[in-house]
């Protein structure tokens, strides 16, 4: 597996990671530790009304200014905010680097947040929040699943924020929790791809006046150990009802991480993937199930789904699917599969430079190691039966489980 | 030449290679005949061929054809659309020929049996049921079903059309696709894997050529569409009219104009006006969608129940605006720079060439169509564009779908007629 990547140090401080790759573009990418893991109660959803002002303007650029001229470009930009960290990234020509970073340096150094712009922004933002939670019934089920299994750490409420926290948002605050955050020893950059060799030189010349620490941040709760099983069950306006499952997983730099990713496929990749082979095919419970491990930095959430097939039992179908998620055993070719699989997707996503940008980053933000991904896959080749076996023992145990079940409303 | 590529033909079969070293394996095939050609009430017979081609073959059951192909990290997945029924693969180098020996062995002797037709036909009569509880989902299949007014390519499955499907249906479906002559096969890896790759492939394609007289759709009267969620917060909106097919020779000319109008994301006037301006929604786009026998034009996007009437008329005012007045050339100054600067970052990878190279197959775009589109959007002018748009937007024509609460439907009823639709279990 080829990864080459070099690691470097800005005069102001910031960290950059070089990924150079033959590719017709160059991925470039900020990494703000900035999400909803460093809010708190009252303003959850900052992070992410943040990245949304970053998009308003700054000293020199209009409103969406930034966006229209990368399209001009023929390029792609976009932001997203997840737990642990906000990203900003633009797949462009290589050429076009230097009038990018100097977008990004204007808006990172000057943003303007105009309170106007704030307010209109904090209703397109609620609007979002119908479209991928209050009006979607699996993003509601999401929105519970979580905020059951994290009882005490930040993970516990939405990346988009409760409704009245957003409603109540204000100007100040959202400055405030910039001025904090968005700092250079708080983010880091990644180019991944056809990197201009003055690449540094333009970081040095548009980012140089960046100043700011990395906040102190207070240590955060850890969960207690769980005793039994918890569930939560709600009626909305479906036809189909379903049921989610989560358990409490260690982070993505955890040594079990990759023995959890080889469980993952076990149960939930593909048509012959356990879930989809016992409740959809066999026993036809289910129209479609399926699951995943989605990372963080110090948990994880080992989630699975399942939705009720046409005159089929809920019931049933939750019964059948804990069943098969908590019933550890592995036969050697299903993790002569796992391993496989891991491989194509690294190869897969080694094959576009924005990907590859993405992985090394995840690596560098929770682990400090950007080929984390790498060694995540050496880990999964060198993995043995009575390894997986005990991590599964442990982690999708009945005790720990957690069930969201969404019926029809009578 | 923006990336390397020749052409042969074999068997009858168009063919498109792009030579390229590395780790994986990418191949794109595109059969004539699709779920338009579904006869009236077995709506879903094209779909449900095309999921069943391995749910067992050669006597192997689908369970271990699955297993085979997963076990490699190996992608293989066959997917209907109105025209064509195409198979996408995609896999490691080194695992690349067992993967297509499997694909040989379902394309040549797929089995069909009847049980697996029976679960397959159980789990989409579930999935049109689950359809109706995601809003967007709701709403893109309305539209689907009524955007090409009394022609097949608005018929839909349903579970009751879905019920009547035999597996000598299936048989004779499969007969009648994947004819050498009316294929088309797109390959991107090292040169000596697609030697090895065509010679399993050419194995499972029968002799012949087929037929593909569909009647053009022509656009109706603007209509309303509402179906009701009572507890929905947000109004989920979809509009649009039939208009032009792939070989329309002012093709670049409508997708410079769309970008200006709806498809440029911050740059377009929509997103302008609808979300920056009024503040109604937090994203909208417009598309056209041109295939060979028929074309669409459509606008998504969502907003809050008060504001349907106010949304949908602002978004009717643009469109005929821009046919009233046209695009300027500040506009498509822009409009160019980015579908230039644009094209070639978006063949990075094996798979995005063999899907580009697919289609300039299946729709007949020419050898030199990645220059010759780049060539002509270059040439491209406000002048030229302006007399296009008449041609292509149809403002009085459109169809409205909306999917919403009461409130919503009492807005929508301001602006027009409105006929309610009721979903299978509400009938």
């Amino acid at each position: 597996m080829e990864f080459n990547y070099r690691l470097e140090k800005t005069a102001f401080s910031s960290q950059v990671l070089l990924i150079p790759k033959e590719a017709p573009l160059v991925s470039f990418q900020i990494w703000v530790r900035a999400g909803s893991r460093y809010e708190r109660p009252g303003i959850t959803g900052i992070s992410h009304m943040l990245e949304h002002m970053m998009f308003k303007g700054s000293e020199n650029y209009g409103p969406q200014e930034h966006a229209r001229r990368i399209q001009e470009m023929g390029g792609e930009y976009n932001a997203f905010t997840a737990h642990d960290k906000t990203v900003y990234f633009e797949n462009i020509a290589p050429e076009y680097l230097e009038e990018v970073i100097k977008m990004e340096a204007d808006r990172f150094l000057r943003p303007r947040f105009d309170p106007e712009e704030f307010l209109r922004e904090r209703e397109v933002v609620m609007e979002e929040r119908k479209l991928r939670t209050d009006n979607s019934p699996y993003g509601k089920a999401e929105e519970e699943l979580f905020s059951l299994v994290f009882q005490a750490h930040p993970y516990h409420w939405p990346i988009i924020g409760w409704s009245s926290d957003i409603e109540n948002f204000s100007r100040d605050v959202l400055v405030e929790y910039f001025t904090l955050r968005y700092t250079p020893e708080n983010s880091f950059f990644v180019l991944s791809g056809k990197i201009p060799e003055n690449a540094l030189e333009l970081l040095e010349k548009y980012f140089g006046p960046w100043k700011g620490k990395r906040p102190r941040d207070l240590p955060l709760p850890e969960e207690e150990e769980q005793k039994g099983p918890r569930r939560s069950e709600m009626e909305m306006q479906v036809q189909a009802p379903f049921v989610f499952l989560g358990y409490l997983a260690p982070g993505y730099c955890h040594r079990d991480f990759p023995l959890l990713s080889i469980i993952d496929r076990v149960l939930t990749e593909g048509e012959s993937s356990r879930l989809w082979q016992k409740l959809v095919h066999e026993k036809g419970l289910a129209s479609r199930a399926g699951g995943g491990l989605y990372p963080m930095a110090d948990y994880s959430l080992f989630f699975f789904y399942g939705v009720s097939a046409a005159g089929k039992d809920i019931r049933a179908l939750e019964e059948e699917l804990t069943r098969q998620v908590e019933r550890a055993f592995l036969r050697e070719r299903e993790l002569y599969k796992a391993r496989n699989q891991v491989l194509a997707e690294t190869v897969s996503s080694l094959e576009r430079a924005y990907y590859t940008g993405l992985s090394a980053g995840e690596g560098y933000l929770n682990c400090a190691a950007p080929s984390t991904f790498v060694k995540h896959l050496e880990a999964i080749k060198g993995a043995k039966p009575e390894d997986v076996m005990g991590c599964w023992e442990r982690i999708l145990d009945h005790r720990k489980r957690n069930i969201v079940l969404i019926r029809s409303i009578k | 030449m923006i990336f390397s590529r020749k052409f042969i033909k074999r068997k009858g079969v168009k063919i498109a290679i792009h030579p390229r070293k590395g780790e994986s394996f990418s191949m794109r095939l595109i059969t004539l005949g699709g779920k338009g050609e579904d006869p009236r009430g077995m709506e879903g017979l094209t779909g449900l061929t095309a999921s069943l081609i391995l749910h067992g073959c050669m006597g192997k059951p689908y369970s271990r054809i699955v297993e085979s192909l997963e076990s490699t990290g190996t992608s293989l997945y066959f997917s209907a659309g109105l025209e064509s029924v195409q198979a996408s693969f995609w896999s490691l180098r080194d695992f690349a020929e067992d993967g297509l020996a499997i694909l040989r062995d379902c394309l040549s002797h797929p089995d069909f049996p009847e049980e697996e037709l029976e679960k397959e036909k159980n789990r989409a009569i579930s999935e049109l049921r689950r359809i109706w509880d995601e809003p967007e989902e709701a709403a893109s299949r309305i539209f689907a079903g009524k955007i090409f007014p009394s022609h097949p390519y608005s018929r839909l499955e349903t579970p009751s059309s879905l019920s009547r499907i035999e597996r000598e249906n299936l048989v004779k479906r499969m007969e009648d696709i994947f004819l050498a002559s009316s294929t088309f096969v797109a390959l991107a890896g090292e040169e000596s894997l697609v030697e090895k790759a065509l010679d399993l492939l050419l194995d499972a394609l029968k002799e012949g050529e087929r037929n593909f007289n569909i009647p053009f759709p022509q656009p109706g009267p603007a209509k309303y569409y509402f179906y009701l969620k009572e507890k929905a917060e947000q109004v989920q909106i979809r509009m649009g009219h039939p208009s032009f097919p792939r070989n329309f020779p002012y093709y670049e000319e409508a997708v410079l104009m769309n970008y200006i109008l709806g498809g440029g994301g911050f740059s377009s006037r929509l997103m302008e006006r609808i979300r920056a301006r009024e503040g109604l929604t937090y994203s909208i786009r417009s598309s056209f969608s041109p295939m060979l026998r028929a074309g669409l034009f459509s606008i998504s996007t969502f907003t809050r129940p008060e504001n349907t009437a106010r949304a949908i008329e602002a978004i009717v005012d643009e469109v005929r605006r821009i046919v009233r007045e046209g695009v300027s050339e500040e506009e498509v100054e822009k409009a160019k720079s980015y579908y230039i600067g644009h094209f070639p970052l978006s063949l990075e990878t094996p798979s995005q060439v063999s899907s580009l190279l697919a289609s300039m197959l299946f729709y007949g775009l020419g050898e030199d169509y990645p220059e010759k589109f780049l060539d002509k959007m270059k040439k491209l002018t406000a002048e030229k564009i302006n007399p296009v748009i008449g041609q292509v937007l149809f403002p009085e024509k459109i169809i409205t779908v909306v999917v919403g609460n009461g409130e919503a439907l009492h807005q929508l009823k301001k602006i027009g007629e409105v006929e309610q639709v009721l979903t299978d279990k509400e009938k």
